[in-house]
Order: C-alpha cells, then sequence, then structure tokens
C-alpha cells in the first residue's frame, strides 16, 4: 500500500519536476498568457479582474470567468506573480497522474498497472505543450474534468458524492470549456442507452443536475454576448480568416506524435472493443468524453490542442485495460518466460513515442514564448510613450500591448462583443502589407494610431519582410530599433 | 372534494394573476420609458389598417404601398374596439385579453382532455412564463387573436354536446378566414384529436370539408387576381429557436430542454406515433416558418409541464440533488421569461425613430415616396404617413421580388448610373436610414454601396441626421 502511494508521489514529482525544468528556462511566457497576467496583476492590484477595459480594441467591455484569475492572484501574493504563475499551473496539470490513477485503478483495479498509466499519462504530449508556459485555464479545468469522472464512477461512496455535488456547482463559474464535459455527459447518457445498460439513480439525477447548472450559468455569463453575436458566440466571434488557424485540424502523424503512439494504439483498441464486444459504464463514460470532444473539434466549437489533450488522457486511461489485458494473454502463452523482455520493448517503445516527442515539443514551445528584445521593446513603450497612444501590433501581439506597454491596442485575440472584428483583422492585415502609404494612413488614423511595432514574429505572422511605406520620413519617425522596430507617425 | 376544487380554482385564479402581471410587464416598460410606443413592425400595420376602416370602412387596395388589403379580423376587431377606447388603449386591451383568454382555454382543454390537474397547472404556469407568450400577447399581432378562436374552437369540439359542436363548427368557418398557419394548425390538431376519440371523425369531416373549401376559394381568389404570393424564408434557424441567443418568437433554453425531457416520457406512455410525427414536421417546418413557434408553445408547454412534474414525483437517491435540480429548472424558466421581456421592451422604434418619422411627416409632401430596408417600411407608412417601395408585407405586393432585386442594387452598388436609374424608375424621393441598417443589417462597412454614393452632393442631401438616424433627400432636378 505504502509502495504504490510512494511510487505514485514520485511519479507526481518527476512529472512536476520535468515541467518545472522547461518553464524556468524561458524568461517570458507565451502570447496568449499576456490576457490572463493582465487580469491576474489587476486583481492583485485592485482586487477585480477588468470587465470594462479601456486598452483592449481602444476600450472595450470584455466576459470571462475570472475564478481561475483570483484561485492564482491569490498564490502570486505568496510566491509572487512570475513564480506562481509558472509554478501553479504546472502543479495544477501534473495533478493529472494522480486522477489518471485513481481511475484506472477503480476501472482495472491493478495497482502496478495504474502506476504504469499514470507515469504514461505524465507523458501526454499535447498537454504538456497546452499548458506548460501559458497560464492556461485548461491546466486547471482538464484535471479537474476528469476528477468529475472519478467521482462519477465511484458514487456508491457517499463522500465523494457531496464533492461531487460541490464539484458541478463550481465548474459552470471555472471556464466555458467544461462545457465538453455537459456533452460528454449527454453522449454517455445515450451510449448506455444504445448498450442496454441501465444508469443508477444517482448518477442520473447528478448528470442531469450538472446539464442543467451548467448551461444555466453559462448563459447567463454570456448572456450580453450571445445577444450581440446570436450563434456566433460559440465560435468565440473568432473571424472566419483567424477560424481557419485556430481550428486549423492537426495531421494525422502530427496527432499520433502529440498523444503519443502507444496510449493512442492500446486505447482505440478497447474503444473498439467496448463499442463492439463487451459492455463497461466507466468504459463508456471514458469513450463519451473522447467522442464528445471529437465532435465538438468537428463542428469547431474547441480548438483541436484541447480534444487532442483530452483524447490523448482517455486513450491512456483505455490503454490500461489493453495493458492489463495483453498481460493475461501473455502469460497464456509461451511468450509468459519472456514477460521482462515484453515489458522492456514496452517501455523503449514509449520512450520512443513519448518521451520524445514530448521533449521536442516542449522545447519547440518554450522557444516560441515571447522573447527577451520583443520583451524590451514592449517595457520601451511602458516607458518613453504617452499614456493614451494607440499602439499597432499584430493579432499575437495585442495582449502584450496591454499588459507590458499598458498602451491601447488595435485587435488582440479575444474577439467576444467586438462588433466585426474581420474588418479590424483585415485593416491590420493592410496596414502591414500595402504599398500604399495613403492606404495606410488612412487605415492607421481610422484607429487613432500613433506607433506601429514590427517584430521577427510579425513578419512571419503576416509572412513579410518590412512594411513597404515605412521609410517615409514626413510620415514615420523611428524610435526604437533593435530586432523589433516600433514607428512613430 | 368541494375543498379540493375550491383549492384548484384558486390555484388557477393565482395563475391567472400572474399571467396577467407577466402580460403587463412589457407594454409597462413601453408606457413608462418608450412612450407607449408599439414593439416591432407588424402592430404599426395593424393599427393603420385599423384607423382606415374607421375612417374609411371597407378598402380593397394599401393606400400606401402596391398591394392589396388582404383581409384579417384583427383589423376589424382592433376598429371596433378603438372606436369606444381610442387606438392605443385597444391596442392594449385586445392583445392582453387575448392572453388571459388563451390561458384560460388551454386550461380548460387539458380538464377536458382528463390530463391530471397537477400537469394541468404545471402545463400552465410553463406557458405563462415562456418568452413566446409575452410576446404574442404583448404586442398587437394578429396572432393573438387567432390562437384564442383556435383554442375556443377547440375546447367546444372537445365537448360532448350537440349545442357546443354547433358552436365550434361556426367558429371553424371564421378561422378559415385567418391565415393559412392558423388553418392548417387548428385542422392538424383536430385531426390528431379526433383519431383517437373515433366518436369524433364525422364531426371532423364536417368541419375539414367545410374549413379547407373555404380556404381553399380563399385561395383561388387571391391567386387569379394577385398571383402567386411571394414566400420568405426565416434564415437564421439557431437563432429563430433560442430566446437566449436573440430570437423573438423563440423557447427559453430550459422550455426546450423540458419539452425534450416531457416528449421521452410522453412517447413512454402512450407512443402515439401520428402525434409526435406531426409534432416533428410542424418543428421542421417552424426552422423556416417562425411564426409557428406560436402554436407550438402550446403542445412545448404540454409537454414540458408533464416533465416538470416528473421530475418534482421522481424518486431522488440525493435529496440535496432534488430540491437543488427544482429549484435551477424554476428560476432557469422565469429568469429566461424575466430577461426576455426587459430585452423586448427596448426593441425599436424609440423616440429618435419616431421623432424621425414625424420630421419626415412635416417636411416631405405626402405622395413623395420613402426608400427604407424593406422591415422599416410599416413604420414609415404609419407614422410619416408616407409611402414606400416595400414593406414587411411582402405577400402581394407588386413585381416585389423585381422590387426587392432592384433595392438590392440601389442598397449596394458603388455604381452611379445604375443607382441613380433605379431611383427614378420607382420615383424615390427620400432615403431613410438607422443604425440598425448600418451596422450588419444592410451595410457592414463605412463606405459599403449607397453610403459611398452619398459623397455625391449634387444627388443626395442629407435633410436628417440625429441619434443615428438619416434622411436623404434625392435632388430629381440634377437625377435628370
Amino acid at each position: 500500500m505504502k509502495r504504490h502511494n510512494a511510487v505514485l508521489l514520485l511519479i507526481l514529482i518527476l512529472t512536476l519536476a520535468f515541467r518545472l525544468y522547461f518553464v524556468f528556462q524561458a524568461p517570458n511566457f507565451d502570447y496568449e498568457a499576456y490576457f490572463n497576467i493582465r487580469q491576474i496583476d489587476n486583481i492583485m492590484k485592485e482586487g477585480l479582474p477588468i470587465f470594462n477595459d479601456s486598452l483592449s480594441y481602444g476600450g472595450r467591455t470584455t466576459i470571462f470567468i475570472p475564478l481561475f484569475h483570483y484561485i492564482l492572484a491569490f498564490f502570486s501574493f505568496i510566491l509572487t506573480i512570475s513564480i506562481s504563475l509558472k509554478f501553479i499551473p504546472n502543479i495544477f496539470a501534473s495533478s493529472i497522474v494522480l486522477i489518471v490513477y485513481l481511475i484506472t485503478n477503480k476501472i482495472i483495479k491493478n495497482k502496478n498497472i495504474s502506476l504504469i498509466t499514470a507515469f504514461v499519462s505524465a507523458f501526454i504530449p499535447i498537454f504538456i505543450i497546452e499548458t506548460i508556459n501559458s497560464v492556461s485555464i485548461y491546466s486547471l479545468t482538464v484535471p479537474l474534468m476528469f476528477l468529475a469522472i472519478y467521482f462519477l464512477i465511484n458514487l456508491e461512496n457517499k463522500k465523494l458524492v457531496k464533492y461531487m455535488i460541490i464539484l458541478i456547482v463550481l465548474f459552470p463559474f471555472i471556464h466555458s470549456s467544461v462545457l465538453i464535459l455537459t456533452v460528454s455527459l449527454i453522449t454517455y447518457l445515450i451510449l448506455i442507452r444504445l448498450a442496454h445498460l441501465k444508469s443508477t439513480k444517482a448518477e442520473l439525477e447528478l448528470i442531469l443536475f450538472s446539464i442543467f447548472l451548467t448551461i444555466w450559468i453559462e448563459f447567463i455569463i454570456y448572456k450580453n454576448a450571445l445577444l450581440a453575436h446570436g450563434p456566433s458566440v460559440i465560435w468565440q466571434n473568432i473571424p472566419a480568416i483567424i477560424s481557419i488557424f485556430y481550428f486549423n485540424t492537426t495531421n494525422f502523424f502530427e496527432a499520433i506524435l502529440k498523444i503519443g503512439l502507444i496510449p493512442l494504439v492500446g486505447g482505440v483498441y478497447v474503444i473498439y472493443r467496448y463499442l463492439f464486444r463487451e459492455t463497461n459504464k466507466p468504459i463508456y463514460l471514458l469513450i463519451s468524453f473522447a467522442f464528445a470532444s471529437t465532435l465538438l473539434l468537428w463542428l469547431k466549437l474547441i480548438n483541436p490542442g484541447v480534444t487532442l489533450t483530452i483524447l490523448g488522457i482517455v486513450l491512456t486511461i483505455l490503454f490500461a485495460k489493453s495493458y492489463k489485458s495483453a498481460s493475461h494473454y501473455i502469460k497464456k502463452t509461451r511468450f509468459s518466460n519472456y514477460k521482462k523482455a515484453a515489458f522492456i520493448f514496452f517501455i523503449v517503445a514509449f520512450i520512443l513515442s513519448s518521451v520524445f516527442p514530448c521533449f521536442y515539443f516542449t522545447d519547440e514551445r518554450i522557444q516560441s514564448a515571447v522573447s527577451e528584445e520583443e520583451m524590451q521593446a514592449f517595457l520601451w513603450l511602458r516607458e518613453n510613450t504617452n499614456s493614451k497612444s494607440t499602439i499597432l501590433g499584430s493579432l499575437y501581439q495585442g495582449h502584450l500591448i496591454t499588459a507590458i506597454a499598458n498602451r491601447k491596442n488595435v485587435i488582440d485575440s479575444n474577439f467576444l462583443l467586438i462588433h466585426l472584428p474581420g474588418n479590424r483583422v483585415d485593416d491590420v492585415e493592410t496596414i502591414y502589407t500595402t504599398k500604399y502609404k495613403t492606404i495606410a494612413v488612412d487605415l492607421l488614423n481610422k484607429y487613432d494610431v500613433d506607433y506601429i511595432i514590427f517584430s521577427r514574429r510579425t513578419a512571419e505572422e503576416i509572412d513579410i519582410d518590412q512594411i513597404s511605406y515605412i521609410n517615409d520620413e514626413k510620415c514615420f519617425e523611428l524610435v526604437y530599433k533593435s530586432l523589433c522596430r516600433i514607428e512613430k507617425l | 372534494m368541494k375543498l379540493k376544487n375550491l383549492k384548484k380554482k384558486k390555484f388557477l385564479g393565482y395563475l391567472l394573476i400572474l399571467t396577467a402581471i407577466i402580460l403587463l410587464i412589457v407594454p409597462s416598460i413601453r408606457f413608462f420609458y418608450y412612450d407607449n410606443l408599439q414593439i416591432g413592425e407588424q402592430p404599426y400595420y395593424n393599427i393603420r389598417m385599423a384607423q382606415y376602416i374607421l375612417e374609411k370602412g371597407l378598402f380593397q387596395r394599401d393606400y400606401f404601398i402596391d398591394a392589396p388589403y388582404l383581409f384579417q379580423p384583427i383589423h376589424f376587431l382592433l376598429a371596433g374596439l378603438a372606436y369606444f377606447f381610442g387606438i392605443g388603449l385597444a391596442a392594449f386591451f385586445l392583445p392582453f385579453l387575448s392572453g388571459i383568454i388563451s390561458a384560460v382555454l388551454f386550461y380548460y382543454i387539458l380538464k377536458e382532455l382528463k390530463i391530471n390537474y397537477v400537469k394541468r397547472f404545471a402545463a400552465l404556469l410553463i406557458l405563462v412564463i415562456s418568452p413566446i407568450f409575452v410576446y404574442t400577447f404583448s404586442t398587437l399581432n394578429s396572432y393573438s387573436l387567432s390562437i384564442v378562436f383556435l383554442l375556443l374552437a377547440f375546447f367546444l369540439f372537445v365537448k360532448k354536446q350537440k349545442i357546443f359542436f354547433n358552436l365550434s363548427f361556426f367558429l371553424y368557418i371564421l378561422i378559415s378566414f385567418f391565415n393559412s398557419l392558423t388553418i392548417i394548425f387548428s385542422l392538424l390538431i383536430l385531426f390528431i384529436y379526433s383519431l383517437n376519440y373515433h366518436k369524433k371523425i364525422k364531426r371532423f369531416h364536417s368541419i375539414f370539408i367545410v374549413v379547407v373549401f373555404i380556404s381553399l376559394m380563399r385561395a383561388f381568389f387571391y391567386l387569379f387576381k394577385y398571383g402567386l404570393p411571394y414566400i420568405s424564408f426565416s434564415s437564421e434557424i439557431l437563432i429563430n429557436y433560442l430566446t437566449e441567443l436573440g430570437g423573438l418568437l423563440s423557447f427559453g433554453i430550459f422550455n426546450l430542454i423540458l419539452f425534450g425531457i416531457g416528449s421521452y416520457i410522453e412517447w413512454e406512455n402512450k407512443k402515439q406515433i401520428l402525434g409526435y410525427i406531426f409534432l416533428f414536421t410542424a418543428i421542421v417546418f417552424s426552422f423556416y416558418f417562425n411564426s409557428i413557434n406560436i402554436y407550438l408553445n402550446f403542445i412545448f408547454a404540454l409537454f414540458a409541464g408533464s416533465a416538470f412534474v416528473s421530475l418534482i414525483k421522481m424518486r431522488y437517491s440525493v435529496n440535496i440533488i432534488k430540491k437543488l435540480t427544482i429549484s435551477l429548472l424554476f428560476f432557469g424558466l422565469i429568469f429566461s421569461t424575466i430577461t426576455y421581456s426587459a430585452r423586448v421592451s427596448t426593441l425599436p422604434p424609440d423616440k429618435s425613430v419616431v421623432d424621425s418619422l414625424n420630421w419626415l411627416k412635416e417636411n416631405t409632401d405626402p405622395g413623395e415616396i420613402v426608400l427604407s430596408y424593406y422591415t422599416k417600411g410599416n413604420w414609415i407608412e404609419t407614422i410619416a404617413e408616407r409611402p414606400v417601395l416595400l414593406d414587411l408585407n411582402l405577400l402581394y405586393i407588386k413585381g416585389v421580388k423585381m422590387k426587392l432585386n432592384d433595392t438590392k442594387t440601389i442598397f449596394y452598388s458603388r455604381n452611379l448610373k445604375q443607382t441613380t436609374d433605379l431611383i427614378r424608375k420607382y420615383n424615390i424621393s427620400y432615403i431613410w436610414i438607422d443604425s440598425e441598417m448600418k451596422k450588419e443589417l444592410v451595410w457592414i462597412k463605412d463606405d459599403e454601396g449607397l453610403l459611398f454614393l452619398f459623397s455625391n452632393k449634387d444627388i443626395f442631401k442629407r435633410e436628417y441626421e440625429k441619434d443615428g438616424i438619416e434622411i436623404w433627400e434625392i435632388s430629381k432636378r440634377n437625377l435628370n
């Protein structure tokens, strides 16, 4: 008993150490993280998040659920903001190994295999990429969704029922992505019905309550956005041109690498077996989760990263079942003498297909964080420009302009409640790409732009080497030059 | 037994008081904050027609648009009420009273159908707090009256005595003069009911023959005289179905969820295949013809009521979940209606629209044609008293397809000659634009189509600009 717990603790520490090793190599965060960082910073200073934002899009109202930001703000008071934002999301994300262990142990009732599965779950490349350096809400919601699954398959334990109720009530206040769980639960009810299985009373009650509560609270929170954008709020009002990249479907080979070959093969085999040959309610619950997230990706309602993360974890848990079956099978065959060799083969395959890709993708992600030169440019803007200035940057730099430079931006990736954001995206691209100064100046005047920032990232994002008309000294003055250029109008 | 009946009556009384309160919310907000202006476009058409009837008696053609007048009983009833109380009070009382009567009739129909009294009350409660009910009976639309007729005719049909059948027969003849949706819906409901009560099938046949005969005669008359009607489909299916997404004749999310559960439960109990086929077909059609939702709302309420009662009666293994689920459903239903009422109350037209139209009335000649987006036509006709090219009732407008296409060309073309040719063709004198048209209803960009051509000061002159509303005069001299 104690030995298993100690090994599990060791796996948890290893997982966290792996994450922290990488995350502390990057001096800054991912571009997307700066929206959350700004909100957390504001909570720490004023006690409230910024709902009426005077900087984003030159002034707008934002809608989001701030519980995650409050949690991180709380830890930031204790650990300082720079440490807590690197540390706490990674602790949340690492907790997945404990939850995977609990679920697996409940399903297959084998502690050794559960420990192996927990270890495998620590190296799901996509989950690490999505949560390592981006202060991502998914570092909290994904483990919590799997915790809910654990509670649901353990409803005979009255204490867990209480925890489940608390979790259900908390869910809608954490993030709208918990709707994935709601869709999964509906899928689960359909699936067990098709398999002629009966749901227990407590299970049905909790599922129905969870569905009703989540839908209602999300509708209340996003009421204004729903009325402003109609159904397109489901797609976060993302302009069509951006959504092509946002929902850019990952190719099959990349998906294998990001999920890991071993969990994929083992998991898919279990899905096949339990859909067509055997029945098992906890496994159906996990399959529903995988189905629902795939369906939502197909409908372009969640981004591929989140879907692959959920798929990765579900397949890892299901892999345990196939691992157990394979072990039993090997025992009955002549290969039983080569059990150790088979295990070594499995470890080698796992290292090659999951651990190496994990290192590769994580390193790539860390490299793509905001560079030091870019950070210096935004800090320069903060120190050397009028506080009412508007800065034009690319879509990715939007949150950096508001969070680091503390100035107004023209565009950022938060499109909710923005009227016709596609027009702005087009206009920003036109400003950077047009050869005609008159067109650019008209648009710059339209958005009241005072400074243009041009960095390596902008060049890559918009696919240009430089701004064609920028050398006209009558209109533009180069005020900052390093790897980033800042031009004053 | 008597005490139980008394309690039931008392409860019905409370529900009717609740109905009255709910139906007063929107008109009260409009009365106190919006100069008692009616919401939407259709009420203005109804008011104008009632006023014509009062002033000129029967008439055949609409004076402000090249279209025939289509008979609607509500215009005559409104004119009658307006004769005694004035048009403002009549426009409030007609839908309000229709709402109260509909609620009572719905309750008694369920009673006649032997539906358990708890489910009856639950269905009635869900009905009166549904967004569609609020809209139907808070605004002056033709459906409010047709619902009363439909329910009353059905209620009398369900009764056993012959005298009631005769009255029902007479009402169904009157229904033949209502819109086609009411006719189809009333016959289908009658048909499904009669299939379950075989004694009634003969009575149904006689009603069916007469109603279909009159309706077809009417349809052929219009067809020969005015040609094929122009039928437009609703394109925003999801928005039109969900209140929370901004739909008007739409269901709250919890109404839909409870309807889903209710229809499942009832299917398990009775398996009325034909009824379900009818319901499914009606739902599919309602995606494209939004007004069907007004009728579906009563059926949805019945199923939702059944689901609500089942959820209350269900034995829960976790008691707190029962309390939480039921309160959640109840507050969800109420919340949906409250936010809906608040939203609907702020719909246009408001004072700024009326001011601009009054300006048009005072500063232009009576015969001068005003161009705007077709949904704004009824306001211009009723408030500014000026003719328009198109209004919301597209059904029999002469050359409607061409007019719609030409309007589109005027709005979106940047070719001055093309636009001025069309303006000349229709003898348009003024263009009325509001902020809604500039924000996606017509244009997306500031310099799109006609907005770009407005920079030609020789032809277009902005005569009015206030609160986002613009009125442009067209210089006929420079046009030629």
